[in-house]
């Protein structure tokens, strides 16, 4: 269990210093955690049904005391596992603002009563040898298979799916939360009826707050689909400076002295090449360098869809994007040999882009805004090559 | 007789044998994400590698529950009876292999299934050796490579639910789908970290 509470890759997509994102990322870890509770749960069943003591005699504790005694040793180690989760991912968002967030660590808690419970339930019911084996690939599937299984909402409800589509522009929905705390509620009630009931027939109503939950809860994540994140409130983001406004969230408010000096130097360049800029500069990592500032923002101004008109006809003025993103960011103080890493084609772009670069800043500034002009269209044709401007519109 | 083959759960066996040709003639792509120890986050354990547990099981659970006082003194041979029974279901397995995808393998993996429960028994308990067994095929993915380590949008993950969207996109996917194929390469340094992103033109 504690071997897979650090997963060390678990944490990729988690943007830095982002509690909330980090918190969220531990919900998948539970997998593995939650499958060994309610297999233990199960095993501490069987070990109760084949001593006889249940069956036979007067009872002098109820069920649910004895089953207490017997799985606090089980719960303790799956909430310890949450707890190892949390520790590992705080190394990510520690030095962010706020702390854990404590709604994804209720959830995490609910779901290992919830399993240990489960499993220890349903170790009442089926014959003894096979509880176990079964226990444990049933939970195992639910948890982890529902990923990569159509529809897409399914992975919503069973609460280990927290970690996709996760930036600093994102935060948790509620109802991805919601959700899986319903249907484990639902489940947590369904065991607790078959460990006090001894009638079989009581023992079926214990499908009721499932199925209950599962239809309350089914419609709830239906339009979350894949992602449990929603778009973040606006209203934290601290947005300053000119010509481009740096807009940065709370998490990045550390990086403020790096992005707002740097943007607004390449700004200021592009903007005397005469380049068109954005109004405003979210950018979506911490940490920058100034090469990475340079990069988002080049590809910030380039036009980000492929034109519609693509599917229908060719497009000539795909063969602009790389050199038009090449000048864009060697013109706003990108690193030239930077630049010339990001395509292998012997150096034969970069020298195109280097020309251009030498023109009078009149034909660059036509030079741009002819090639970049075919990147949103099809009928235009790209003019790379720089003796059509020599002299031209001067 | 009959009652040798009704403790050992003969027609649940048969109906387990028909899920397990069933799941790998029909659903040979399907994959189970495995929390991964080794590297990535995920590796895919395919499914029909899986369900060859489950005449395992019951194979074991029959033999668990079989009388062992009465046998050691019946006219038929029942340990040879229990050897035939016990690889029957391997026999079965090979023979469908002949119209079923990867069907060697599957046959394969109930054969180590079943050795690894059968030597794990003579050394524990009856219990403690169908218990351990469960766990065998996902200690061996979550600890090895993984078979679908390399699919696109994570292995073993479903990669219909990709954000195509600009904000929150990771910063190679938007742009590599555009460039020429000859300068394919990441605009993005650093998928992991860096993202280019600004608000409304």
């Amino acid at each position: 269990m504690w071997f897979y509470a650090r997963q060390p890759d678990a944490l990729v997509s988690a943007p830095e210093r982002y509690w909330e994102a980090a918190t969220a990322h531990i919900a998948v870890v539970g997998i593995v955690p939650l499958t060994l509770c309610a297999a233990t749960g199960a095993w501490e069943a069987v070990r109760i049904r084949r001593s006889g003591l249940v069956d036979r005699g007067a009872a002098a504790r109820s069920p649910l005391v004895v089953a207490l005694s017997q799985l606090r040793t089980v719960w303790g180690a799956g909430l310890l596992c949450v707890l190892v989760a949390l520790a590992c991912v705080a190394e990510r968002a520690m030095g962010g603002p706020g702390g854990p967030d404590l709604r994804v660590l209720a959830l995490l808690g609910l779901l290992v009563t919830t399993y240990t419970l489960a499993g220890y339930a349903v170790g009442w019911l089926l014959p003894w040898m096979l509880t176990v084996p079964v226990v444990a690939v049933a939970a195992f599937l639910w948890l982890s298979y529902p990923v990569s299984m159509e529809p897409l909402w399914l992975r919503q409800l069973n609460g280990t799916n927290l970690n996709e589509g996760w930036a600093y522009e994102r935060t948790l929905d509620a109802r991805a939360l919601i959700a899986p705390g319903l249907v484990a509620a639902g489940l947590l009630l369904a065991a607790l009826i078959v460990m006090v009931a001894r009638a079989h027939v009581v023992r079926l109503t214990a499908m009721l707050p499932v199925t209950v939950a599962i239809a309350v809860a089914v419609p709830m994540v239906m339009p979350l689909e894949y992602d449990p994140t929603k778009a973040r409130d606006t209203s934290t983001l601290s947005c300053a400076g000119a010509p481009i406004r740096v807009c940065l969230w709370p998490e990045q408010s550390q990086d403020t002295e790096k992005f707002r000096p740097w943007v607004e130097n390449a700004a200021v360049r592009l903007k005397e090449a005469g380049v068109k800029l954005p109004k405003t500069y979210t950018p979506t990592f911490s940490d920058p360098t100034r090469a990475d500032v340079v990069m988002s923002l080049v590809s910030g101004i380039l036009p980000d869809p492929v034109p519609v008109c693509s599917e229908r006809h060719a497009w000539p003025g795909e063969e602009a994007y790389a050199p038009v993103a090449m000048w864009l960011e060697l013109t706003a103080g990108g690193n030239a040999e930077d630049v010339a890493d990001r395509i292998d084609d012997g150096g034969k772009m970069m020298s195109l882009v280097q020309d251009v670069r030498k023109l009078p800043a009149t034909d660059q500034t036509q030079w741009y805004s002819n090639n970049r002009s075919t990147l949103t269209r099809c009928d235009l044709k790209p003019q790379l090559t720089t003796t059509t401007y020599k002299g031209g519109t001067r | 007789m009959i009652w040798w083959l009704r403790v050992r759960c003969a027609p649940a066996l048969i109906g387990a044998l028909v899920v397990v040709v069933g799941v790998a003639a029909l659903v040979p792509k399907s994959e189970v994400p495995v929390p991964s120890v080794a590297g990535s986050l995920t590796s895919g354990l395919p499914f029909r590698y899986l369900v060859p547990l489950l005449p395992v099981l019951l194979i074991l659970y029959g033999r668990a529950r079989a009388d062992d006082a009465p046998e050691s003194v019946a006219v038929r041979p029942v340990r040879w009876l229990d050897a035939c029974f016990m690889t029957a279901p391997v026999a079965v397995l090979l023979l469908a292999s002949a119209f079923v995808p990867d069907g060697v393998a599957v046959a394969r993996n109930t054969a180590g299934y079943l050795g690894c429960a059968l030597v794990l028994r003579w050394l524990s308990t009856p219990r403690l050796s169908i218990a351990l067994i469960t766990f065998l095929p996902f200690a061996v993915v979550s600890l090895g490579g993984g078979v679908g380590a390399n699919q696109p949008g994570g292995p073993g993950r479903c990669t219909k639910g990709q954000r195509r969207s600009p904000e929150g996109a990771p910063p190679c996917s938007s742009v590599r789908d555009w460039w020429p194929p000859s300068a394919r390469r990441c605009w993005a340094r650093g998928a992991e970290q860096t993202s280019s992103g600004t608000g409304p033109e």
